[in-house]
């Protein structure tokens, strides 16, 4: 091996090394970081189409409760496990049918148990739903 | 008013015939001392029988706190004098009939024997989602704490119960 060669080596230890890449490299590059890109993208699309799909059963369900099915076979018909739907009634503050029943139970509670508090809470739960009925 | 009573008493407002259905979710909520300081548990021989469903000497959870609470008398076993009432499984026939020949309120988490005795025969009915809002209202229960208990019995309960002692629990001015 020459001393030039040596030299050379040496000298391209010492450097610094710099990529230097053409115009086409720099296109390709671009598609690869792109591909790298869309995965993330896909899924964060899949993602909100789920969620508008989801919104879209529960307003579903609430429509089927309220021409005569039950939770259950209004979360059935959806596809969405009676949890998440009975959640979402909650959420939306929909009343049930059969609520005024339930919640003059507790008006009758809470006459029984003296809790002028509770009674007080159950008469202003029962003016919204009458004011947002089923 | 009662938050001014003593929250050491037990039993404050009398007996209360206790179901089944009550003493299962209450012990899977852990609510069962807010029952106890309301009322002294009364439970007829169908509701123990129900409770104790495995072949001794096996003990669930719920039925090894049933014996323990019976032994030590905080549970009494109490039958009606008769069976008059023909619906719903002994368990709940002996219950409402009980309330109904004592006129004591019935504790009962099933829907429909909640409201039977309510609308058919005048009793006062307890589900546990009910007792969790008494409890909040007495200021023993902190709201938080109470719907999480909720949580607890959410696939036992009927959704009218859970909604209604959501929306009241909700509505309590404290935290």
């Amino acid at each position: 091996m020459g001393k030039g060669n040596a030299k050379t080596k040496r000298a391209m230890q010492r450097a610094p090394l710099v990529v230097r890449t053409t115009a086409n490299q720099e296109t390709q590059l671009a598609r690869v970081r792109a591909r790298r890109e869309l995965p993330t993208q896909q899924q964060a699309a899949s993602t909100a189409l789920t969620a508008g799909l989801r919104a879209l059963g529960l307003e579903d369900a609430v429509r089927l409760y309220q021409n005569g099915r039950s939770l259950e076979e209004a979360a059935g018909e959806v596809g969405l496990p009676m949890s998440e739907v009975f959640e979402h009634f909650l959420r939306e503050r929909i009343p049930l049918m059969e609520n005024e029943d339930a919640l003059n139970s507790l008006a009758r509670l809470a006459r029984r148990y003296q809790l002028p508090a509770l009674e007080t809470a159950v008469a202003r739960i029962q003016e919204e739903l009458v004011a947002r009925p089923a | 008013m009662m938050q001014q009573q003593s929250a050491t008493a037990t039993g404050r407002y009398g007996p209360g015939a206790l179901d089944t259905s009550f003493w299962s979710a209450a012990f899977q909520a852990g609510a069962l001392g807010y029952a106890m300081q309301f009322h002294e548990l009364h439970a007829p021989s169908a509701v123990e029988a129900e409770i104790n469903s495995e072949a001794p000497p096996r003990q669930r959870p719920k039925a090894a706190m049933f014996n323990a609470m019976r032994s030590a008398g905080a549970v009494r076993i109490t039958n009606p004098q008769q069976v008059t009432v023909n619906l719903y499984g002994p368990g709940d026939r002996a219950v409402l009939s009980l309330g109904r020949e004592r006129s004591w309120p019935v504790l009962i988490n099933d829907t429909r024997p909640h409201a039977y005795a309510r609308l058919q025969l005048q009793l006062d009915a307890v589900s546990v989602p009910e007792l969790l809002v008494l409890a909040v209202y007495a200021g023993w229960l902190p709201k938080n704490e109470a719907l999480a208990m909720l949580q607890q019995i959410a696939p036992v309960t009927g959704a009218t119960l859970m909604q209604a002692a959501t929306l009241a629990i909700t509505e309590y001015p404290r935290a």
